[in-house]
């Protein structure tokens, strides 16, 4: 179905090439996961697939492609539409229209598709993708979850045979990203699409999966059966991670997998014993009582009462929508209040400006780029030494420390997501800020940057300073967090220490955790941990 | 084996493509500068013909430079700055002369080019146009002088030389108040026939001679100059000199940048 | 000023319109002033008389002040109303169409032009947002100058930068401006169209020209419009696009149509002109293959 003959892929302008001589062939009807770290090319890989690369990127490229007998480089992307289709990271970015139904029918209408036909389509695939209900809604008001499945639907009105999407589950809940990969899991099984995806969180994605393209550099790029891939495989989930630990031979592909091969092995270690909690003596960072907020007639907050003292790491939880975003900003003094009291270091943020309100806050936006400014990484430390009142350098170094190997000349919008985001930490903690807010750091972020961002939250943990972080990424959360709160609907439904939490929550709980049940244990290296102690 | 090294901005165009925009622009100026010109008995056809041909010769234009002509990364240049001047003009609506999108259209044809400005021009005053509900048959009159204008702006001369930037910046000023007042008498001009009755005597004479005619017009031209094309002027100046530099430096770095490797996830 | 900004992003175009009117009203006022304040000398009822000025012999042949005559203004309050109508109804046109689906639905030819435009109307709503985020950012970061373009407008503009270039990604994604006739054959057809289109500007400005001088252009008009219709039409036939529901008309859009257009023709009738309906004729004759999408079948 998809013929990669001897491709190669060398970027110009950076100097890079991509891809040498790859030479590989994907079947029809199948579920391929491309997986591999960040910038190593699976983005390109994929639009190779589609030709968006080179014809909208740029770049010089040899070999052939050739996508159902069809070559990609004789025409442009916007001719194969109809056999192969591609879904970007962010959907909503990517709508034309303002509503469900019209953006269904644009890729038809630019196929000149005749008004039946398009008709009857629209009802299937809304069907298909369970959005009839939604249909004459305002696309800014539908959910992530929501938007990437009308993204979805509005390629596959167009009846392409292949399937391509780029990180489709980033930006979703568990939960949200459960249903749409299992959507197009049912594409594949019932339609015989052949759908490629390209995905950093492996452990929501393994199970589906017919075939793993791991692209490790650019002429390491293997092809083949997922047990094979993922045997020995750097990256990997942490069902396989800990079957590893466990030293077992068995690679299990989901929950029940491990359960059964290698749930019996765990019996033999200790669960960990339950984690000190805080000192109540420790002192209060962020205090807020009885926090009402409004955005017009729409209930954002209510009754949100809590306080976090020093030493604490904090997960806010909760499906999009249940406003963590809110209770982040209200927190940093972004946000207009209904009713109650927010204090850090017992002053009001709102009323803080300058050095001293990031002395008290330090926030990571969503969109951490919005931080940036400068031209130039080098430019963007100085301009931070500079504004947070700093001695020159001071901000390098703690980049370096997170990040050895990063080119100062780069452009900060050309940086990877994990190695932008590293940025913005160090500026944001240039100055010491006692209490650092993030919201959503974990978007884009391949295992090893995760691992560089829990190791840089655990290094900021000290007797004044305490992290609270806004996430859907159950494994971080185990990874790092004391402490789990869950919003719904605007209210705390849940306030305690992470392994009660998680433990407790089949929405929440990390991969570990089903499996190793009814023992309470979170993280893989906890059960390393206990391992090397009984030994 | 195939090779391909597809160019950053530059568009290729057709020999052919660019003859057809410069007779296209011809025929624009003439549908400005019919009444210093017309011949007696074509009169009243001539009026209503330059009216509808003007949209007519916009689209052909668009028609010339697009087909082709831009790639991607220029496409979405021009999207973006079209929607800025369309902002800007939105947000500062109804002061008299006091034109942002002006100075995006001159900046933007700078950085980018003649080609590149000259349908600039017409994308952005069309965009703000829709945007702000000034849809009416001037449109196609101020999309053609805006096209000029930023093409203009893009035809200034190279600066090689010691203080490049502050040279490049009062040459671009100086531009900026020549197009006000440019800008202001083409619109006149056009605005001229329809405004002034025949039935009036600072009407033109159809197959008088063009000193005549230039004369009564410029007498018209005289009053709107003092009210708009002065501030206008004025404006641009200031915004040129004030925030030309940083603008101009930000746009010709975006458009270096490779940027080929875009990592989307937000 | 953002919360106005965003409320009238909403549909900025309805209100075409009004404006179309306001606009329509100060022409017909300054019209008329235009022709009180530079009298012709000429018989007629006399209105009444304004003091005359005297003006230096160069500028002989224009009279300021002077009789005001009730047929000269009657005549120019006549011309003044096909003005009038005139822009209404383009205004009122205007106000009819949502340009984002105008734009969706452009002739293949205009495919480049649509994108830009798609994209510059998809992004102007997103500003005021991106602004708020970017103004937050600042200030969490410590910063407490007023406005400092560096750090808002830079950002402002590479994120609007990166949002069009996915914008125009996923446009060309869902095969926009799509062909299925081979790239060979397309660019042959594609060289014949640019001739065509060559010949009919260039006959076209021989045409103008020969109108200039008073010496009979219609024939020359007539071949150039053809010609670039012609043209127009093979250069869509490569890609066209279907509709999938005809914008079902509205009451009000209607009555705004039938009234405009009926107080054009009562008006232009009135003074006689049959060139002018010639010409305007012949122009939407010329430009209409460029909007009838020829919808190709497909099942």
């Amino acid at each position: 179905m998809i013929n990669f003959d001897n491709v190669t892929l060398i970027y110009p302008y950076v100097q890079r090439t991509i891809f040498e001589n790859l030479s590989f062939e994907v079947p029809e009807g199948e579920f391929v996961l491309i997986m591999g770290d960040t910038g190593v090319g699976k983005s390109t890989l994929l639009k190779l697939m589609n030709g968006l690369v080179p014809h909208h990127t740029g770049g010089i490229f040899s070999g052939t492609i050739s996508i159902d007998g069809r070559d990609t480089a004789l025409q442009k992307p916007r001719d194969l539409v109809d056999l192969i289709a591609i879904v970007g990271q962010n959907p909503a970015l990517g709508f034309v229209t303002d509503t469900v139904e019209e953006e269904l029918v644009f890729g038809m209408e630019s196929l000149g598709i005749a008004p039946e036909v398009m008709r009857k389509r629209v009802e299937d695939t809304l069907d298909l993708l369970a959005l009839a209900p939604l249909r004459n809604r305002n696309l800014s008001t539908l959910s992530g979850g929501e938007q990437q499945r009308v993204a979805i639907a509005s390629v596959l009105t167009m009846n392409p045979k292949i399937l391509l999407l780029d990180e489709p589950t980033s930006a979703l809940d568990p939960i949200a990203a459960e249903e749409v990969l299992a959507t197009l899991s049912r594409l594949v099984h019932d339609l015989g699409l052949t759908v490629i995806v390209a995905e950093h969180k492996l452990e929501r994605v393994l199970q589906f999966v017919d075939r793993v393209i791991y692209v490790r550099d650019q002429n390491q790029v293997s092809i083949g059966l997922p047990e094979e891939i993922l045997k020995d495989s750097l990256l990997a989930p942490p069902i396989i991670q800990l079957s590893r630990a466990l030293k077992s031979d068995h690679v299990p592909m989901t929950v029940r997998d491990a359960r059964r091969g290698i749930g019996h092995l765990a019996q033999q270690i200790t669960p960990p014993s339950p984690q000190v909690s805080v000192r109540d003596s420790a002192k209060v960072i962020l205090e807020i009582e009885d926090l009402h907020i409004r955005y017009g007639q729409k209930i954002a907050l209510q009754e949100i009462s809590l306080s976090v003292r020093a030493g604490e790491v904090v997960a806010v939880m909760g499906r999009n929508g249940a406003g963590k975003s809110t209770l982040l900003s209200s927190m940093i003094g972004l946000r207009e209040i209904n009713r109650g009291l927010v204090q850090v270091l017992k002053n009001d943020p709102r009323l803080l400006h300058g050095t001293e309100l990031i002395s008290h806050v330090g926030y990571v936006p969503q969109e951490a780029s919005d931080l940036l400014y400068g031209q130039t990484v080098a430019e963007e430390l100085q301009n931070s030494d500079r504004d947070n009142q700093v001695p020159q350098g001071t901000t390098a170094k703690s980049l370096h420390q997170l990040l050895p190997t990063i080119d100062t000349t780069l452009h900060p919008r050309d940086l990877s997501e994990g190695e932008r985001l590293c940025l913005v930490l160090a500026i944001v903690l240039a100055k010491k800020p006692a209490l650092l807010v993030l919201d959503e750091p974990t978007r884009g972020l391949d295992y090893q940057a995760k691992e560089r961002l829990v190791k840089a939250i655990k290094g900021t943990i000290s007797d004044s300073t305490a992290v609270i972080l806004a996430s859907h990424d159950v494994e971080l959360v185990a990874e790092v967090a004391t402490r789990v709160i869950v919003l719904a609907d605007g209210e705390i439904v849940a306030d305690g220490e992470v392994a009660e939490i998680l433990t407790s929550s089949p929405a929440f709980a990390p991969q570990v955790t089903k499996v190793l049940s009814p023992a309470r244990w979170l993280t893989v290296s906890e059960v390393l941990q206990s391992l090397s102690r009984n030994s | 084996m195939n090779v391909f090294i597809k160019p950053k901005l530059p568009s290729n165009a057709h020999p052919l493509s660019a003859i057809t925009i410069l007779i296209a622009s011809g025929i624009g100026f003439l549908s400005f500068t019919w009444p210093l010109f017309v011949a007696a008995e074509n009169d009243q056809a001539a009026r209503w013909l330059f009216l509808g041909l003007m949209p007519l010769v916009t689209v052909i234009a668009i028609i010339e430079i697009s087909s082709g002509g831009l790639n991607v990364k220029a496409l979405a240049f021009l999207g973006v700055l079209s929607a800025t001047g369309a902002a800007l003009r939105a947000i500062g609506a109804g002061a008299v002369g006091l034109e942002p999108i002006w100075f995006v259209i001159i900046i933007g044809g700078r950085a980018l080019g003649k080609r590149f400005g000259f349908i600039l021009g017409l994308t952005t005053m069309l965009a703000s146009a829709l945007l702000t509900g000034g849809v009416g048959p001037w449109l196609a009159f101020q999309m053609m002088c805006a096209a000029w204008i930023g093409w203009g702006a893009g035809a200034l001369p190279q600066i090689k030389s010691n203080n490049s930037n502050s040279i490049e910046m009062i040459m671009l000023a100086g531009y900026g108040a020549l197009s006000a007042g440019f800008f202001g008498l083409m619109m006149d001009l056009q605005l001229w026939p329809w405004i002034a009755s025949p039935a009036t005597s600072i009407a033109y004479i159809p197959g008088a001679s063009v000193f005549d005619n230039l004369q009564k017009f410029l007498l018209f031209h005289f009053t709107t100059a003092l009210a708009w094309d002065i501030p206008r002027a004025i404006f641009n100046v200031i915004l040129i000199l004030l925030l030309g530099r940083a603008v101009l430096h930000s746009l010709r770095r975006a458009m270096q940048r490779g940027n080929v490797v875009i990592n989307h996830a937000r | 000023m953002i919360v106005t900004f965003s409320r009238r992003s909403k549909d900025p175009w309805a209100s075409a319109l009004t404006i179309g009117i306001k606009i329509a009203c100060v022409t017909l006022l300054i019209r008329m002033i235009i022709a009180i304040l530079f009298s012709v000398p000429g018989q007629g009822k006399i209105l009444f008389t304004l003091p005359r000025v005297q003006l230096p012999e160069w500028l002989a042949g224009i009279f300021l002040g002077g009789d005001v005559t009730a047929e000269r203004l009657r005549f120019v309050l006549l011309e003044s109303l096909i003005i009038f109508a005139l822009v209404v109804t383009l205004a009122g046109a205007s106000s009819l169409a949502n340009p984002k689906q105008t734009l969706r639905s452009l002739p293949g030819i205009l495919h480049e032009a649509g994108v830009a435009l798609i994209i510059a109307t998809t992004l102007i709503p997103h500003f005021a947002m991106s602004v708020q985020r970017i103004r937050d950012a600042r200030r969490m970061r410590g910063d407490t100058k007023r406005f400092s373009f560096k750090r808002s407008v830079i950002p402002l503009f590479e994120e609007a930068l990166e949002r069009a270039l996915i914008l125009a990604e996923s446009m060309e994604a869902r095969g926009y401006g799509y062909s299925n006739i081979a790239t060979k054959s397309r660019d042959k057809s594609g060289l014949l169209t640019t001739f065509i289109i060559l010949f009919g500007t260039g006959t076209l400005l021989l045409s103008i020209l020969q109108m200039l001088i008073g010496a009979k252009y219609q024939i020359t008009l007539f071949i150039s419009l053809g010609a670039l219709g012609l043209g127009f039409t093979l250069g869509n036939k490569a890609n066209s696009r279907s509709k999938y529901r005809p914008i079902p008309w509205r009451k009000e859009e209607l009555i705004v149509i039938t009234a405009s257009l009926g107080a054009i023709l009562i008006t232009i009738s009135a003074t006689k002109t049959f060139n002018a309906l010639l010409a305007l004729a012949l122009l939407f004759a010329c430009v209409a293959p460029l909007f009838v999408t020829s919808g190709r079948q497909r099942a």
